[in-house]
């Protein structure tokens, strides 16, 4: 669960206006945090597909859709992956809930978002095609003749890392952002929180000093 | 983009909950309006439904009236035909029977008797049957108008106690008789029972219906509201219904529109007025349905103009709480402003290099009254108006003294300005007093012609010089041809002549005794200095002061002379005559020197060369 702040945008403001030192210096600090946990995850892509799926490595060809309209399953490519794993220190759009992020991690490739929660629904993959039974619906069901297709790219994936809750309060689990930001231990957390409070108080001591004089 | 993401921080925004919770707000508040719209609009149908009734009361009625005046017609008893239906309805009216039933059994009677009053009487003899036996009007006046004809028989078949053998052979009088006597008075003490209250009740109300209605359509034919504006009206209306039940409350807000669109529509209208002035005319007192009464009307009424000032004043009050808002709005936001204002000022100043440089400056080694400038300058840079105020008054007050020279007086209840427009008005005046004075004429110097003076002077010595010059020689000459020897560092020696005036040469040749002694006098306590430079042209001709003067290649020698670089100067003044004695022009000379050097000039080896 993210930790919810008061006023970290109207601090931003002040400090860009007033006390630019202070602004970057925070900037500065949370980026530190915030990379050790992307450079952790990208630590953990390996550079081909894990298993043996190395018919599913990128090789330079464009992968179609059989279906019309829709996206393609896209191919492993290391450096995409890499690429996607991301961070961003602006204020994200406002979620129905009415909470708007200040500082989040990405995993934005659809790759490396395969990778990173293949098997977190099903532990054992989709069901596929092959041991559907008559008359059921093909809705969740893989289109695979290989009915242990599912587990085979499960168990594959699992060769990246085991899956991870980022906290015990979540329901997201993951082998590569999850799994670093578990295993950050909430460094960057606490790094960030306290970047903000330092430069809080520093920007107020600044002001007193100055109401003294 | 994948929505795998960590969020780290994240703050909380109630904008659009807040937008939400007014929207329904608002939501809500129209279904208020639609069911309001609603139960008026329904009111007004159920008024519609009450005319209708009205109306076909009224013309059922007028239907039996008409048969009444036929059947009485028939009979040619027309003419009492207003007075039957009076009658009628002052019977239904105490009895509760439908004047209807009165009207039918009366025709009969009268068929049967060719009499109105006669046929009153039975109609009574009638009703008191009927309120005894229970049965109805229209049987009983069937037996009693064959009774009245010789056929007795029906009256046995009314089971009210006569036999066949009971009434044969008696008149109809005798009969008549014996059936008042047994039921006479039953009609009036079954009035007075409730259920027969409650039957007058209604047949009252049925006659309210029936007077409505016939005032309805009277008025409605003599009106100017056309039928065709009714039907449309109508026809709108039945519309708005169908629409109602058809799309529901979605579009409720569309419907409420288009019910008050016609509730407000000039026939509608018109019928409602007409529906009241109506009642009114009536004075009818009408319960048990929705016909409105006259204190219904009124209250309506008065209902409608309460609702309407009351929703013109929620109105005011809504838009005047709308202008509060707004400006409480604006001083928030321009409180808002100050206060931002106030905070960046604050916050700029930290990096304020004036106020840093005053406030290092305070922590120095300075003075009380250069404290209270620089403090008087830090409030003054940081609007600090009281502070500056009280600096500045203090600074003034030690001001105080060095104001009063020039001529300001301050008092303690001077302030700042005060203090400085007092100064500018001193200034202001002693720039007119400098004004003035520079206007003044110059001042005459007395020395002004001073040089022109001395040249006069000087013009006439040379002139007294010229005719001592000329005058016959003396015995005694003075021969100063050569006044000085000048040996040269190679040891030669030359001698120069430098020509002294020529007057001074007159008297020292003694040509003139006395004259030169009078001019020696006057040159030793007047001129002595000038004349001694001049007369021995040496310290003029060494500064140079006379331009016409070329010196001699001598002249620079003796300077070196002076410094006794050709060694000691060997001076020879040889007085010839009786001038004056060798000390005491000696001591002249030397007194003269002192007196030049007394008026500054520079008596030394460098600038002296006697």
């Amino acid at each position: 669960m993210p930790v919810v702040v008061e006023g970290v945008p109207e601090l931003k403001k002040a400090l860009k206006k007033f006390a630019p030192d202070l602004l970057k210096e925070m900037n500065t600090e949370i980026r530190f945090a915030l990379k050790e946990v992307t450079a952790d995850a990208k630590a953990k892509v390996p550079v081909s597909a894990p298993g043996r799926l190395t018919n599913w490595n990128d090789n330079g060809i464009a992968p179609q859709s059989r279906v019309l309209g829709r996206r393609a399953f896209p191919k492993y490519n290391s450096s995409v992956i890499r690429k996607g794993l991301t961070y961003s220190m602006g204020r994200q759009k406002r979620n129905p809930q009415g909470y708007a992020s200040l500082y989040t991690l990405f995993n934005k490739s659809p790759v490396g978002a395969i990778v990173e929660t293949a098997g977190s629904q099903n532990p054992y993959g989709r069901r596929q095609k092959a041991n559907r039974k008559y008359g059921e619906s093909f809705k969740n069901i893989g289109n695979s003749n290989n009915p242990n297709a599912g587990a085979i790219f499960v168990g594959a994936m699992n060769d990246v890392g085991a899956l991870k809750k980022y906290d015990n309060k979540s329901r997201f689990r993951g082998r590569l952002l999850y799994a670093a930001y578990a295993e950050n231990n909430g460094k960057a957390l606490d790094a960030t929180m306290r970047a903000i409070e330092k430069a809080a108080k520093a920007f107020n001591m600044r002001a007193a000093l100055k109401r003294v004089a | 983009m994948t929505n795998i993401r960590i969020d780290i921080a994240s703050e909380f925004k109630d904008k659009g909950f807040k937008a939400a919770e007014k929207r329904t707000r608002s939501l809500t508040r129209r279904f208020d309006d639609l069911s309001k719209t609603a139960k008026r609009t329904f009111i007004s149908i159920a008024g519609v439904q009450a005319i209708r009734k009205s109306v076909t009361a009224f013309l059922e009625s007028e239907k039996q009236a008409q048969r009444l005046r036929t059947q009485l017609a028939g009979i040619n008893l027309e003419f009492a035909s207003p007075m039957v239906t009076k009658y009628m309805n002052a019977t239904a009216l105490a009895t509760g029977k439908a004047s209807g039933e009165l009207s039918d059994a009366f025709v009969k009677l009268s068929q049967a008797t060719g009499d109105v009053t006669t046929a009153q009487e039975l109609l009574q003899t009638a009703l008191d049957i009927s309120a005894a036996t229970g049965m109805d009007l229209g049987s009983i006046s069937i037996a009693l108008q064959r009774a009245y004809k010789g056929q007795t028989s029906a009256l046995t078949r009314l089971n009210i106690g006569f036999t066949k053998n009971n009434l044969q052979g008696k008149r109809f009088d005798e009969i008549l008789g014996q059936i008042n006597k047994r039921f006479g008075g039953a009609q009036a003490a079954a009035a007075g029972t409730f259920a027969v209250k409650v039957e007058r009740l209604s047949e009252a109300v049925q006659q309210a219906k029936e007077a409505f209605g016939e005032g309805f359509v009277r008025s409605l034919d003599n009106s100017k509201v056309s039928i065709d504006e009714l039907q449309t009206s109508v026809i709108n209306l039945g519309k708005a219904l169908g629409s109602l039940a058809a799309l529901g409350t979605s579009i409720a807000q569309n419907i409420g529109n288009a019910f008050t669109s016609l509730y407000e529509s000039i026939p509608f209208q018109a019928i409602f007025k007409l529906f009241e002035q109506l009642t009114r005319a009536g004075g009818f007192i009408v319960t048990g349905e929705l016909i409105p009464s006259f204190d219904a009307s009124a209250a309506r009424k008065a209902g409608d103009e309460r609702r309407k000032n009351e929703i013109s004043a929620r109105n005011d009050l809504r838009r005047k709480n709308a202008l509060i808002k707004a400006e409480q709005k604006l001083i928030t936001t321009k409180k808002t402003g100050l206060t931002d204002e106030q905070k960046l000022k604050r916050a700029g100043t930290v990096f304020d290099m004036e106020n840093i440089q005053i406030v290092a400056a305070l922590q120095g080694r300075i003075n009380e009254e250069q404290r209270l400038r620089l403090v008087a300058l830090l409030a003054i840079n940081n609007d600090i108006a009281d502070a500056a105020d009280k600096t500045t008054s203090a600074i003034l007050a030690l001001q105080a003294p060095m104001l009063n020279t020039l001529g300001i007086q301050i008092k303690a209840s001077d302030n700042a300005s005060t203090v400085v427009n007092k100064i500018i008005d001193a200034q202001t005046k002693l720039f007119l007093v400098n004004a003035g004075i520079s206007n003044i004429p110059k001042a005459k110097n007395p020395f002004e012609d001073w040089d022109e003076v001395m040249k006069n002077i000087i013009k006439n010595l040379d002139a007294i010089a010229e005719k001592i010059t000329k005058m016959p020689s003396a015995s005694t000459t003075a021969t100063a041809t050569s006044m000085t020897s000048i040996s040269t560092p190679s040891g030669t020696t030359t001698t120069s002549s430098i020509a002294a005036p020529t007057g001074l040469g007159a008297v020292a040749r003694g040509e003139y005794p006395r004259t030169a002694e009078v001019l020696a006098s006057v040159i030793a306590s007047n001129y002595a200095p000038d004349l001694v430079t001049a007369a021995l042209g040496m310290g003029a001709v060494s500064r140079g002061e006379y331009s016409g003067y070329v010196p001699t290649p001598y002249s620079a020698g003796m300077g070196a002379f002076g410094r006794g670089e050709y060694g000691a100067p060997t001076v020879i003044v040889n007085v010839a005559g009786s001038v004056t004695a060798e000390a005491d022009l000696a001591e002249t000379i030397r007194n003269s020197l002192y007196d030049f050097q007394k008026s500054g000039g520079l008596i030394n080896i460098e600038a002296v060369a006697i």
